[in-house]
Parts: structure tokens; sequence; C-alpha cells
């Protein structure tokens, strides 16, 4: 039983609290809400046709790209995540911090290189011809198998760091307990943690997920028909809204189920501490030979998700500044800069929100709606988009008809033509990123913290601000830091809803990679990838300071 | 940071601003530097969204009345023609244009004119293909070429407008046969960009590949010497020269039906019909210029001239639904 119902009635949010959640929850759902309604409207005319020659294909393709990237992301997050965690090996320290680097590099652009690296004229194959020469066959990672790994090596910091803060905090007790019961690390690893991290690692999975589903570039460049990729061609090619919807709302469905066997991993998983003991986990030193296989397990990611890829791009940047010379990147490094940070805070504001309001509301109905307005992460960012114009054209137009009323001004449009409406869109596609840490954040803060704030008779705006927000310190650092780094590499959104000559270092890099420039992309990639490393580095410091004080 | 760029409605076209807004589908250097030119010699900034055609047509429909956007720019006619269709643009008379401007490259009303043109070419394996076996599209289709021919995926819109174009001058249930004799032949699954067919013939993946004309031209001019290698070991077929002539499509631009800066927009398509203007897109992105009389890049010049397609470039726009839905039909993924 949640002990929110024990709180006596006098601690239910006041109405301002709850209107204002629930505002925020109706706009956040915008897109997923006329979704759902248009799944009443019926399939639409190209529906028989698309379910005939395509549907089976987006479902198998989706499906296994879901199931093979989640598993690869286990494979290279998990262990890694152990090791660092509970293990003395040389050169740790440092990668513990590389292992969430991929984090900072965008999907599709790790598409794009390892496609230019197994490339015919790509630095492998040119290699083996002309130094080994040899005539090799070409070998052609552009298929779902390439994608599943290139996803993975991508999305695997999400698991890893999850695990990681689990590991490094909830666990470490048990750990401890394992270890002086004299249990090795490997039997500690297997029996006693692994089946209790469970629940962290279906968080991880669940974000890995949602990334696959929503990806378009990669796949489209690779070839693989996916959801994704019906949902714009009914849109657009067969111009059938009500397919696209339809296809829409069968990915939410895939989405809530997901969501849902998240929420039963979790269930059980209930640590109300209101004081942590923080005291470092103890180190296993294992022999010289472990040491080593220890080593090359926590390399090998970090090898392939970040040393490569950034390899190759920095060569094809340097061959090829000169051709983006043109290109006024500074700009766009303060437009990404500024984008990111706005959504963050603007995220990791509404989470609180309604969050805090859920925290007391208790209300299944509330907490439905709440799960509902988060699920656009798993849109695709384009649909996002359209979903967020229609009701802010509706705003803006109304606008401009009540200033031409009053002193015949043209404002323009006043949302839909600024970073405004931007904004708003990028918080409504992210709010889950920031909603998962704050969530388990709210999950770990003792309910009885709240009762005695409510016997002091503080207000609930001091209760927030006094009692949960210096709790919920590294849970918001987290949120707002992943939030950050998604919004550096956001594409589709900021490439539709952008105004008038505002670029970022995404739809920059987008535009030279479609013009088939792909080493000129690389230049902007480059500088994504660099700014993302700071947020990748105070997200680390976050998570092993909140062991190390 | 950033202020909707709308000017002022007001009765005297005097008192406008000196902006045209541009709504675009092109993200090429060269088309930068003619914002630039423009800017310079006529005093009115561009003011620039560039995404796909889709979807800034989608924003214009939903803007409507209140639509910044003062030109649509796309890479493809038969998305010019949907915006004309969805009256998302408006008719322009223009002796300038008219001059300018073939009749074929333009639409017959005024609602778009043809900037650039670009040809769907056959790029052929010089070492292992007889050129003389592949006359037309259609002969790709020959078992002859069972795992051989190379073509990126269906979703493509220059592959849309290929298919439209046979399906306008040859029927659907030919079109429909095409497709599928195509996919029989494919050398593997359709996959990557235009440039990455070219590479997969010099592979040897293939021998035959479908690509536009001004690709080859980037690749020979690529910074990497074995791309340029492997733009050099195919050669290039200009298909059905013996018949309709080669499907060629265009990048074009209309003015926005609820253009705030009708005039300036005007300006701004003239511009780029210019002599000058059509210079840079013919050198800088071996595109073909519209404007005849015009040099063409030394590439392009190399290939001699060629029959074009003088189908209604309108039509592409009609049948494009019909090819997606053809392409779905046969298992062009």
């Amino acid at each position: 039983m949640n002990p929110a119902k024990l709180l006596p009635k006098h601690l239910s949010p006041v109405n301002f609290w709850l209107a204002a959640a629930v505002v925020a929850m109706l706009l956040m759902g915008t897109p997923v809400y006329t979704i759902l309604t248009g799944l009443l409207a019926g399939p639409g005319p190209y529906w028989a046709h698309l379910q005939r020659y395509l549907l089976t294909d987006y479902i198998i393709n989706s499906l296994i790209l879901v199931v093979g990237t989640s598993g690869l992301a286990l494979l290279w997050g998990i262990p890694t995540a152990w090791f660092v965690s509970t293990t003395r090996f040389p050169g740790r320290r440092m990668l513990e911090l590389l292992l969430i680097m991929p984090l900072s590099i965008p999907t599709y652009i790790m598409a794009f290189t390892y496609a230019g690296i197994f490339d015919f004229t790509g630095p492998l194959h040119t290699i083996i011809r002309n130094i080994f020469k040899v005539k090799v066959v070409h070998w052609d990672i552009m298929n779902i198998y390439g994608v599943m790994i290139i996803m993975s090596l991508a999305l695997f910091p999400y698991v890893y760091v999850i695990a990681r803060a689990a590991f490094l905090t909830k666990f470490r007790s048990l750990i401890e307990a394992s270890q002086t019961l004299g249990a090795s690390s490997t039997r500690t690893f297997f029996q006693v943690i692994l089946p209790v991290s469970r629940p962290a690692l279906v968080a991880g999975v669940t974000l890995v997920s949602m990334e696959v589903l929503n990806d378009y570039g990669a796949v489209k460049y690779f070839g693989i028909p996916t959801f994704t990729t019906g949902i714009f061609r009914s849109w657009f090619s067969y111009e059938d809204v009500q397919a696209a919807v339809y296809l829409s709302s069968l990915l939410l469905l895939f989405v809530f189920m997901i969501l849902l066997i998240e929420k039963r991993q979790r269930g059980e998983e209930r640590f109300y501490t209101s004081v942590a003991a923080e005291r470092p986990l103890q180190m296993v030193k294992p022999n010289k030979m472990k040491r080593w296989i220890v080593l090359v397990c926590c390399v090998l990611p970090v090898l392939f998700g970040f040393v490569i890829p950034v390899i190759q791009l920095a060569w094809w940047s340097i061959t090829s500044y000169k051709s983006v010379a043109h290109i006024d990147l500074f700009a766009a490094v303060g437009n990404s800069f500024v984008l990111a940070l706005g959504t963050a805070i603007s995220c990791v504001t509404v989470a609180v929100l309604m969050l805090f309001v859920s925290r007391m509301q208790d209300s299944r109905i509330y907490n439905l709606f709440m799960k509902l307005s988060t699920m656009g992460y798993a849109i695709p960012g384009a649909v996002v988009a359209i979903g967020v114009l229609m009701p802010f054209l509706f705003i803006d137009k109304q606008l401009i008809s009540m200033f031409q009323n009053f002193g015949d001004i043209d404002p323009g449009l006043i949302l839909t033509g600024t970073a405004i409406g931007l904004l708003f869109a990028l918080t409504v596609r992210f709010l889950s990123v920031a909603f998962n840490p704050i969530e388990s954040g709210f999950e770990k803060i003792a309910y009885s913290l709240d009762e005695a704030a409510s016997t002091l008779q503080a207000s609930h705006l001091s209760r927030l601000t006094r009692v949960n927000l210096p709790l919920l310190k590294g849970a918001l650092g987290t949120a707002g830091l992943l939030v950050f780094v998604d919004i550096l590499k956001e594409l589709p959104l900021t490439l539709i809803l952008r105004p008038f000559n505002f670029n970022t270092l995404a739809t920059r890099s987008f535009e030279l990679a479609s013009d088939e420039q792909i080493a000129a992309a690389a230049v902007p990639s480059l500088i994504i990838i660099i700014t993302g490393l700071i947020p990748v580095y105070l997200l680390n410091a976050l998570i092993t300071k909140r062991t190390k004080k | 940071m950033c202020s909707p760029q709308k000017s002022e409605q007001t009765e005297d076209p005097a008192a406008a601003e000196k902006i045209v807004n541009l709504y675009t589908h092109r993200h090429y250097q060269s088309d930068q530097k003619l914002f630039e030119d423009f800017e310079r010699e006529t005093g009115i900034k561009v003011n620039v969204v560039s995404a796909s055609a889709d979807e800034l047509i989608k924003r214009m429909e939903m803007e409507a009345e209140a639509s910044p956007a003062d030109v649509l720019i796309t890479v493809d006619a038969g998305r010019l023609h949907r915006a004309k269709e969805k009256d998302l643009l408006q008719p322009i008379k223009s002796t300038k244009l008219e001059a300018n401007i073939p009749l074929i490259f333009r639409d017959k009303q005024g609602y778009w004119f043809g900037l650039t043109f670009r040809a769907r070419v056959i790029a052929y394996a010089l070492d292992r293909v007889n050129p003389a076996q592949v006359p037309d599209y259609e002969s790709l289709t020959d078992p002859r070429w069972k795992g051989k021919v190379l073509v990126r995926s269906s979703g493509n819109i220059y592959n849309q407008s290929l298919l439209a174009s046979i399906i306008a001058s040859t029927g659907p249930e030919n079109a429909k046969n095409w497709a599928a004799g195509v996919v029989s032949n494919m050398a593997r699954e359709p996959k990557g960009n235009d440039r990455d067919q070219v590479k997969a013939v010099a592979a040897g993946v293939g021998d035959l590949a479908i690509l536009n004309t001004y690709y080859i031209g980037k690749l020979l001019a690529s910074d990497n010497q074995e791309e340029v290698a492997a733009g050099k070991a195919i050669g290039v077929i200009f298909p059905n020269q013996n018949g309709r002539g080669t499907h060629i499509n265009v990048s074009g631009a209309g003015v926005a039906k609820y253009a705030p800066n009708k005039e300036n927009a005007i300006k701004f398509i003239e511009f780029l019909s210019s002599e000058d203007a059509q210079r840079v897109f013919a050198e800088s992105n071996f595109e073909y210029p519209v404007r005849s009389g015009t040099s063409l890049a030394p590439l392009l010049d190399s290939w001699g001239s060629f029959k074009a397609d003088t189908l209604d470039l309108g039509l592409l726009g009609d049948y494009n639904r019909d090819a997606v839905m053809l392409f779905d039909e046969v298992g062009w993924k």
C-alpha cells in the first residue's frame, strides 16, 4: 500500500497545486491525446494497403530492434557498471567516466560514421585493399543487425548510468553483506545483485527502447522499415493522416506495454531512506589475469562506442573543415546551448510539479494521466512537432485577430514563429527523460519527512523547497543533464519548428549529411560531442559524488 | 533571439520590410552564397527555414493565412505541384521568369518555377557492362541483370518521381511490372543514399545503379581519393534516348499564397533565374541550369547533351501516391 494514503486529509494538496499540475499534464500530453483520440476516427482509407503490404515488416523489424538493442545495451552496460563500482583495476577512474561518453554521440551520427568506416571507400576497406593488396568482399554493415549493434553502442550508457547509481547507493549493503559472507565477486553479481537490480535494469532498458522506437535517421539510411518509417509514409506519401495516427497509436501501445512491465518490475522496489549511509564501497582486488579481463571488458564498449567513431569524425573534420568555413558554427553552438539549457530547466520544473502533486494526491487517475503525458518520448519527433503546432497555431491565430481588432497591428506568429513553440515541443518530447530519475528520487524520500513538515504547519511550497528539493538535488541534476545532452542531439523537432535563421549544431550536421556530405557533417557533429562532454562529465561527478562524501 | 519575421501588412508596398522569408528543402552550400549575393544586390534580407518539403508544406498548410512564408523551394516538381494543389501557392506573372525559364520547367499557370534540373541516370561498371545493353530504364528488368541492380529505398522522392513518370507515360500496369522487375534484379535490399550506390558498383556488389547526375559530380570532386576512384570506375547512361527521353526532375520555387512580401518573393525567384545565379547552380552543385545558354560544369559538359523526358512535371505530383503504393505492392523497400 502506498503510504501516501495514510496522510491525514489536510495534507491533500491545495487546489492551486493540483490545478497547475493538471494544466501541465494536459499540455504535455497534447500529442499523445491527439493520437489516442485519432483512434476513434477509424483507420483511414490506406490502412488496408498498409496492413497488407507493410505492417508485418514494421512490427517485426521494430520488435527485433527493440529486443536486440536492449539486450546488447545490457551486455555493454551491466558488467561494466559492476566492474567500475566494485573492482580495482588500472584505469578504472578514467573508464568510469569514458563509459558514459557515447551518450554524447547522436545515434544517427553514429550510424553514418560506422557506415562510413565500413564503406567501400572508407578507411577499413581502403587499408585492406591498398596495404595488404587483398581483394575483399564488400563487408556490408548496413542491415538490421548493424543498426542494432550501432544503436546499442550509442545507447548503452543509459543502462550503465542507472545500474551504476544503483550499485553505488542502493545495493551497497547487500554487496558488502555478500562479501562478508565470503561470496566471490562473480557469485555476488549473479546471485545477489542481478536479481535485485532488475528494476534498475528495466528502467535503463525502457529509455533505450524508446530511443530505438523513435529513431528515424539511422533506420532510414540503413533501409530498415520500422514504425517510424510507416508513420512518415502514411502521412506524407499517402497523405492519410488517420493511418499515420493509427500507426502512432500502435506504437504508443507498444510503449505502454514496456512501461507496464517497468512498473511491475519496480512494484516491489521501495527504498525509503531519509539518510543514506554514505561510505565508499569496499573494492575487490582480483588477480592479474582477472584484472586484464575486467579491463578489456570495460575498454571494448568505450573503444567502439566512443573512441573509434570520434577518431573517424575527427579525420573527416580535418579533411573537410574548409567546406564548412562559410557556416557560422559559433551561432549554432550558442543556439544549441541555450535551447538545451532552457529545455532542461523546463523539463525538470514540470516533472517536479507533476510528481510533487502526485506524491500527495495519490490518485490512480492522476497517475495514469501523468504516465500518459510522459509518453511523448517514444513518438517520432516530427509527429510531436505537428501535434504541438496544431494547438499553438490556433492560439497564435486568435492572438493575431485580437491584435488586429484592437490596433490594426499584425504581430505575426508569436508562439510558433519564435523559439517559444520549439521550447514547448521539446519539453513535451523530453519530459520523460527528466521524469524517470526524479520519480525514483521522490520514491526514495520517506513520507515521514513530509508528514513531519506538515505537522509543523509548513506550507506546500516550503515543504517542496525545504524538504523535498534538497533531498532531490542529485536526481534533479541527473535529470537536467540527461535532457541537456538529449537536446544537443535532437533533430526532427528543431528542424521543423525552428524560427527563421535559427540553426543548431544538430540541424547543421543534418543538412550537410542529407546533402550526402558526410565528411563535412563531421565538423558540427564533433562539436556536438565535445559540447556534450561537459554535461556527461558533470553527470559522472554527480553519480560518484553521492557515494564519496 | 528570434522574433517572428513577418512584415506589417500595410497598403503601401513601399513601406514593406526589406525581407523575404524562405521555406526551403535545399541546403546546398551554393545556395547560401546566392542568398548573400541577393542581399547585396537588392538590400532584401533572406530569412531561411530549411526542412524537408513534406514538413514545410504541412507547416504552411497549418499556418494558412498567418504563414510568414514568402517562397517555398523544393527539390522535386511533384512536391511543388502538391503545394499548388493544396492551394498554398499563388500564380505569378513575370515576363522575366517566362523569358528565363523554358515552359517545360515551370508550371503553365505560373504557380511554380523550376530553377535547376537533374537527370535520374543509370551508372554502370566500366569494366563489366556494355552500355549498349542498357539503353533504357526498362532494360533494368532484363533477367540478364539478376542480382546486379543497385538503388536506394522507395521512401526516396527521386525514386518516387521516377516511377510516377513511368506510370504517366506507360500506364500503371507496365509501371508495376517494371518495379517488380527491378526488385527481382536487385543486388541487395535498397539502402544508403545515391552516392552509396556508386560505391557499391565500385565494390562489385552490383553492376548498375540508378542515381541523380549531380551526385557523380560530387563524388568526383570529393576530398577522399577513394571516392574519386569509385566515381571514375563508373560510366553514365542517359536512358531512353530513343524513346521518351531520360527522366528529369526540377528543383524549383513558388510564391506562397499568403506571402507577406510578395514583391520581394518575385524579385528573389527572378534573381535565382538570372544568368549569374544559374551559373552558380551549375558550377558549384553540378545541377543543370534551367536557363538555356548557361554554361555547364565541365563534367556535365563532357557527358554531352541528352534528350530529356518532356512529360508535364506536375504529373509527378499527381502520380506520387500511386507510385509509392506500387513500390509497396512489389516489395521495393
